[in-house]
């Protein structure tokens, strides 16, 4: 008997990116996997399909990372966040904070992709296997 | 004669020209004179060719001027004769007396005309005997009563001729109020000014001068003072000069001699002694028709005459007072007169009323006290003690602070003498005000004062040194302290002997600008300390003269740390705008990194032959996932992943670095328990990743000394925190790359407070650094690690952190082999008010 494998969001403009991490992760054979290359397209997505957590990165043409995420969580459209950055500036906001997010929900990129898994493990109450 | 030497002292170039050329007429002539008399003159033993001859002028009736100025009168008549007696030409000289004199004792002269005996004189000349008696009278004028002696001349300004004997005469008796003339006549003609009352002159010139100017009812002869006798006289010693000139003078035959006399003595004297004659007879026939007419109008004519006589003996006594009266108040200092037995004050003159602002009677009613500062040791008491002092030792003198009226102080120098006045004893004391003189002197001592202390206190070195030899005179405290020499161990050297200069020549460019502008201004030159530490020094000298000494003043002063801070300044400025850029293009920068960590990542992962998916794909393509394991390790691909991998990885530590410098710190600034974030910096260096890779911090000693556990500065923890970790990581590292390996690792930390900052010294024993070394130490991307193990920046973030982020300073201290000490400061101000709130939390979060 198979539980159903939570939905991860990645929304990250460049391509490769949002390629290389999608490939990573779905090794891991944990998830289920869909991305975005911007906040409109993602949260379009999620209104299709909401998420349990979403790995946004901070600077995307249009709508922000941060607004995506504002937008998502009023909607109640995904739970959890990872911010994915390639700079410090883009750090974790006042707003959010509020949201319940902690630096240790903070990536800088370049981000090993197992810290990261480590870190949506807890997010999502999972078991390491 | 008479002719060319008078001219002689008009024009005495000419003179000179004249009575050589007479000289030579009369040398020939002589040369031509019977041959008795040139045997004459051999036997008289080396006869002179001519002789110069100095006398008195204007002295009539011997010699005098007529009307054409040429001299004439007696002597000139005599010497003519002497001349022809003697075969010997004589120049006669006529001047005023004193310079006569003076020609004589120059030498200019051989003989010495009209010249009175005495003592002094015996000493340097030798005398023929008197040819002539003369009186040397007291000249008063008419209305002038009481003058009948030397001691009456008192008070009274005499007129003298400069270089007259008579000189001596009334100073040898106590008066010294005499008015010096060159000539005879010039005191007559001040006589008849009326700028003169009393003089002495000969009798014949006066009666003679007198006669002339038509003064002779104006003054009249009060008593003789002295009675001369003209001489000749030559040069001491020189005997056959004055044989001569007796010789020469008792040859003139003595019908020539009457002759002479007859024509000058007829002519004015003997008129004169006619005049006075006939007068004296006119008299004495009216005193004896009177004495015949009436006895009894006698008797009241001398009743008459005695009344006269005292009347006018009053007068002249009221007239001695006044004068003194005058002198007494119109001097320029304060006279007090006091009574010696009680030191009453008796007397002041009016410049003490002037001066003091009472009035004479306002004075006289008050005691010295009240006249004084009345503090010791110018007391009422102090003043009568000096009284007293004047009275049993003599003469005192003194500075002493009397009070005005007005209560004003001045200052006064006395001078106190006992004197009897009037039959009673008293104290007289003379002053000066000296208040002005004293404040200057004590505007001097303050500018002193002043100027010394600006050289003592200085913050600058200041060095005095001997302009010509470089040796050093003086330095100020600044210097001592700056340098390590001490005061007493530089002066008398100089800076070479000291091993001041860094390069043999260090100063060769100072001493050459100080030698072509005079001065040098802010040269850096590079010394040496005591301690061996070389400085780079801004110097500023100036060569001057004080009193007669030329001095060198150089002001030095440190400009090592300013340089340093400068440097680091520009370092950090770079690094802002490094920071600026890199801020702009990090996320550009990480995000291919991202794809390259990734991929690497991903590439790894896709070999694992553990991994299901991995078992999955290679049994579809006929893979044997072991076999290519196998191959991976022989051809070492894992390696390259990783490489692939940390290279990223440390790229992206870069910018992440670069980024620190762009970082504001104001924002969380909060007041913090400075022990907390040491411990807390302790805490992470234990776990630091990067420094487990090298090293075992657990392996190290910390030792921590703790001054106060609540000290508290206003700062951002975090960037404190991340300072004090960089100086951890920072002792670890040197201390793992040490060779030979530090045996005993050890880290101390002490903090402490110093004045109002915070200090904290984190010291390692590891293997310290060289000069070079030390001073990049906080030069960024300067790093001594292997590539790859540091980028350069953590200590120049930290210094940047300290002194530009929280204002304080951050320097080391280090020597090879003997470990390094890194010291931070950060001001406490605005911390203690808040740090009671910090402790009481105990927060160590």
């Amino acid at each position: 008997m198979t539980t159903p494998r939570p939905l991860i969001c990645i929304i990250d403009d460049e391509e490769r990116i949002r390629g290389l991490l999608l490939e990573a992760l779905e090794d891991y054979e944990e998830f289920e996997l869909m991305s975005a290359g911007s906040g409109e397209e993602g949260l379009e997505m999620l209104t299709r399909t909401p998420a349990a957590l979403c790995i946004v990165d901070m600077r995307l043409p249009g709508m922000s990372g941060e607004m995506f995420i504002v937008a998502a969580a009023q909607r109640a459209l995904c739970g959890k966040y990872l911010l994915h950055s390639g700079s410090m500036d883009l750090a974790l906001s006042e707003e959010l904070k509020t949201l319940g997010l902690t630096e240790q929900d903070v990536f800088l990129k370049p981000a090993t992709t197992d810290h990261m898994v480590v870190r949506i493990r807890q997010l999502l109450g999972m078991e390491a296997r | 004669m008479s002719k060319p030497s008078g001219v002689a002292f008009r024009l005495p170039g000419l003179a000179l020209a004249l009575t050589q050329a007479l000289s030579l007429v009369l040398s020939l002539v002589l040369s031509l004179t019977p041959v008795v008399t040139a045997q004459a003159a051999a036997a008289e033993e080396s006869r002179p060719g001519a002789i110069t001859v100095v006398s008195d002028d204007n002295y009539p009736p011997y010699i005098f001027r007529g009307e054409d100025g040429a001299i004439q009168g007696i002597l000139v008549d005599e010497w003519r004769a002497w001349e022809r007696q003697t075969g010997i030409a004589v120049r006669l000289v006529a001047t005023d007396w004193g310079k006569a004199q003076q020609i004589m004792q120059a030498g200019q002269a051989d003989v010495i005309d009209t010249i009175f005996h005495n003592e002094e004189r015996a000493k340097v000349y030798d005398f023929t005997k008197p040819y002539a008696t003369l009186e040397v009278p007291v000249f008063v004028h008419k209305d002038l009563g009481g003058i009948t002696d030397v001691q009456s001349l008192r008070g009274f300004t005499i007129g003298v001729k400069a270089g007259d004997a008579a000189i001596d005469v009334l100073k040898r008796q106590g008066i010294h109020t005499l008015k010096e003339y060159d000539s005879y006549l010039d005191i007559i003609l001040a006589a008849k000014r009326h700028d003169l009352r009393v003089f002495s002159v000969d009798k014949p010139p006066a009666l003679y001068y007198l006669y002339k100017l038509g003064l002779e009812g104006e003054f009249r002869s009060a008593f003789v003072l002295n009675t001369g006798q003209f001489h000749r006289a030559v040069k001491k010693g020189n005997t056959a000069l004055l044989r001569l000139v007796e010789n020469g003078f008792a040859a003139i035959p003595a019908s020539e001699r009457k002759a002479i006399d007859q024509k000058w003595l007829g002519t004015s004297l003997i008129r004169q002694e006619h005049l006075r004659f006939i007068l004296l007879a006119g008299l004495g026939a009216a005193a004896v028709m009177l004495v015949l007419f009436s006895f009894n109008q006698v008797l009241r004519r001398k009743v008459r005459e005695r009344t006269a006589e005292l009347a006018a003996s009053m007068g002249s006594l009221r007239e001695s007072e006044e004068r003194f009266r005058a002198i007494f108040n119109s001097v320029n200092d304060c006279i007090f007169i006091h009574d010696a037995a009680t030191g009453r004050l008796v007397d002041v003159n009016s410049r003490t009323t002037e001066v003091f602002g009472y009035s004479r009677e306002e004075i006289l009613a008050l005691d010295v006290g009240s006249l004084s500062s009345g503090v010791p040791p110018y007391s009422q008491q102090d003043a009568l003690e000096l009284m007293e002092k004047t009275r049993s030792q003599g003469p005192q003198s003194t500075v002493w602070r009397s009070k005005r009226k007005d209560g004003t102080l001045l200052w006064l120098n006395l001078s106190l003498r006992l004197a009897t006045l009037g039959g009673q004893e008293r104290v007289l004391v003379s002053s000066q005000d000296i208040t002005e003189q004293r404040q200057a002197l004590d505007r001097l001592r303050q500018s002193e004062e002043k100027f010394s202390r600006l050289f003592r206190l200085s913050p600058d070195s200041i060095i005095l040194s001997d302009a010509a030899t470089g040796r050093i005179v003086d330095v100020n405290e600044a210097f001592a302290s700056t340098t390590g020499f001490a005061r007493v161990e530089v002066i008398g050297k100089t800076a070479r002997e000291l091993g001041m200069l860094a390069s043999p020549d260090a100063l060769q460019g100072m001493y050459e600008t100080l030698a072509k502008e005079g001065r040098v201004d802010n040269m850096e030159v590079e010394l040496r300390y005591k301690d061996g530490r070389l400085a780079v020094c801004s110097l500023s000298s100036q060569t001057v003269d004080i009193g007669a000494e030329s001095y060198r003043i150089t002001i030095g002063r440190d400009m090592t740390e300013m340089k340093k801070m400068h440097e680091m300044m520009v370092q950090t400025e770079k690094m802002l705008s490094i920071g600026g850029i890199a801020a702009g293009i990090a996320h550009e920068i990480n995000n291919p990194l991202g794809i390259v960590l990734q991929g690497a990542q991903t590439l790894a992962q896709r070999m694992d032959p553990k991994l299901r998916k991995n078992q999955v794909a290679a049994q579809e393509a006929g893979l044997d996932l072991e076999a290519l394991q196998r191959y991976a390790t022989s051809r070492k691909l894992a390696l390259f992943l990783d490489d692939i991998q940390s290279a990223a990885l440390r790229a992206s530590g870069i910018i992440r670095n670069m980024l620190d410098f762009s970082r504001r710190s104001e924002s969380h600034r909060t007041v913090c328990n400075l022990e907390c974030i040491i411990s807390k910096a302790v805490a992470l260096a234990g776990s630091d990743y990067d420094l487990k890779q090298c090293y075992d911090f657990k392996r190290i000693e910390i030792t921590r000394d703790v001054e106060d556990p609540n000290l508290a500065v206003s700062c951002t923890e975090t960037e404190i925190e991340q300072v004090v970790l960089n100086l951890l990581r920072n002792a670890a590292q040197a201390m793992a790359m040490a060779k030979p390996p530090v045996a005993r690792p050890r880290i101390h930390i002490r903090t402490a407070t110093q004045d109002d900052r915070a200090r904290i010294e984190i010291t390692d024993n590891g293997p310290g650094m060289s000069p070079e070394v030390r001073r990049r130490a906080f030069e960024p991307f300067y790093t001594t690690k292997a590539p790859g193990v540091g980028t350069g920046l953590g200590l120049s973030v930290s210094y940047f952190i300290i002194t530009k982020g929280h204002g304080g300073a951050m320097t080391v201290d280090s020597r090879p082999g003997e470990g390094a000490r890194f010291v931070i400061e950060l001001p406490i101000s605005g911390a203690g008010a808040t740090l009671g709130a910090v402790s009481k939390q105990g927060a160590c979060t």
